[in-house]
C-alpha cells in the first residue's frame, strides 16, 4: 500500500502549483471600466472616474468611488465578495459564487477583457 | 450497475448510502464552522475525504458515481443550489485527474489527494469562466495554492480511515471469494 508521502508527489504538486501561477505572468492593463455582470450577463460597464453607486437586484450594491470599485450590502452567505474590494487595476475581480455577481476591470474596450 | 462490486447487492447499496451520509455529514459541519477560507470557492473539503476514500477502496467509476451524486445531494441540502453547476464541474474533474494519477506507481495517495483538491477548484473556475466571465482565472494562483493546502490536511484523516478500513468495512464480496 503506497501510503505515505514521495519525493515525487511533491513534485508534482510543485508543478501544478508552478503551472497555477503561470497567470500571473499574463499582460496587465490599467482599467478604466467595470463590467457588471450576473449569470454570466452583462448588466453594466460602469467609468471608473465617475463616483457612483449600482443597486442589484438581489441586494448588493456595486459602489465606485475614487477610481475603484467594492460590492456593498452582499447578501451571499459567506460575503467573501465584499472583502475582494477594492479593486481598479485591469483583470481585476470580485466574484460573488452564491449570487453569480462578477465585477471585472477591463480597459476602454468591451472585448479587451484581460484573461 | 456492477459499480460497488461484481454484483449490486443490497450491501453496496447499503455502504452507497452511509458513505454518502457521512460526506454529506462532513459538508455540513464544515458549513457551520465559524471561519471561510478568503479564496472565492474554496473549502476545507472534508467530504472530499469521502471520495478520496471511495476512489481507493472501490473504483473510478464508483467514485465519478459518488462525487456527482454528493455534489447534488450537498447542494440540495445546504441550500447551495445556485453553486450546483461549480461544484459538479470540479468533483469531475478532480475524481477522473485523481483516478489517473492513481494509476502511475510514481505518486502515493498523498499527491493524489492534493492534485484532486487543486483540481476542484481548477473545474469550479472552468464553470465559472464559463458562466460569469474568463476573468475569474485571476484567482487561478490563489485557488490552486490554498485548494493544495486544504487537500495536503484532508489526507491525514484519509490515511487514518484506510488504515483503519479492514476493521470496520465489511469485507467486499470478490474478497470473501478469495479467502
Amino acid at each position: 500500500m503506497r501510503e505515505s508521502v514521495r519525493i515525487w508527489d511533491l513534485v508534482l504538486i510543485a508543478l501544478l502549483l508552478a503551472a497555477c501561477c503561470l497567470v500571473l505572468l499574463l499582460p496587465k492593463e490599467e482599467g478604466t471600466l467595470a463590467q457588471v455582470s450576473v449569470d454570466g450577463v452583462l448588466v453594466a460597464s460602469l467609468a471608473l472616474d465617475t463616483d457612483g453607486e449600482l443597486p442589484l437586484s438581489d441586494g448588493s450594491v456595486v459602489v465606485v468611488r475614487d477610481g475603484a470599485v467594492s460590492l456593498r450590502n452582499a447578501t451571499c452567505p459567506d460575503r467573501l465578495c465584499q472583502g475582494m474590494g477594492p479593486i481598479s487595476r485591469g483583470g481585476e475581480s470580485i466574484l460573488c459564487l452564491p449570487n453569480r455577481i462578477s465585477i471585472v476591470i477591463v480597459a476602454e474596450e468591451v472585448d479587451g477583457i484581460v484573461g | 450497475m456492477a459499480l460497488w462490486g461484481k454484483r449490486t447487492a443490497l450491501s453496496d447499496l447499503t455502504r452507497t448510502a452511509l458513505l454518502l451520509t457521512v460526506a454529506l455529514i462532513l459538508s455540513w459541519v464544515e458549513s457551520v464552522l465559524p471561519f471561510h477560507i478568503p479564496v472565492p470557492g474554496v473549502k476545507l473539503g472534508f467530504a472530499n475525504i469521502v471520495t478520496v476514500f471511495v476512489l481507493y477502496e472501490y473504483s473510478f467509476p464508483a467514485a465519478l458515481l459518488f462525487g456527482v451524486l454528493r455534489a447534488l445531494l450537498s447542494s440540495l441540502f445546504l441550500g447551495r443550489l445556485s453553486g450546483l453547476a461549480f461544484s459538479l464541474c470540479g468533483a469531475i474533474l478532480s475524481v477522473a485527474g485523481m483516478a489517473l494519477l492513481k494509476r502511475i506507481p510514481l505518486f502515493s495517495s498523498f499527491g493524489v489527494s492534493v492534485c484532486g483538491a487543486v483540481l476542484h477548484g481548477a473545474g469550479q473556475l472552468l464553470a465559472a469562466s464559463v458562466i460569469l466571465s474568463p476573468a475569474v482565472w485571476v484567482w487561478l494562483p490563489a485557488v490552486g495554492i490554498s485548494s493544495a493546502l486544504c487537500g495536503a490536511i484532508t489526507w491525514v484523516p484519509f490515511r487514518i480511515l484506510r488504515q483503519s478500513a479492514p476493521r470496520w468495512m465489511p469485507k467486499k464480496r470478490q474478497n470473501m471469494k478469495k479467502e
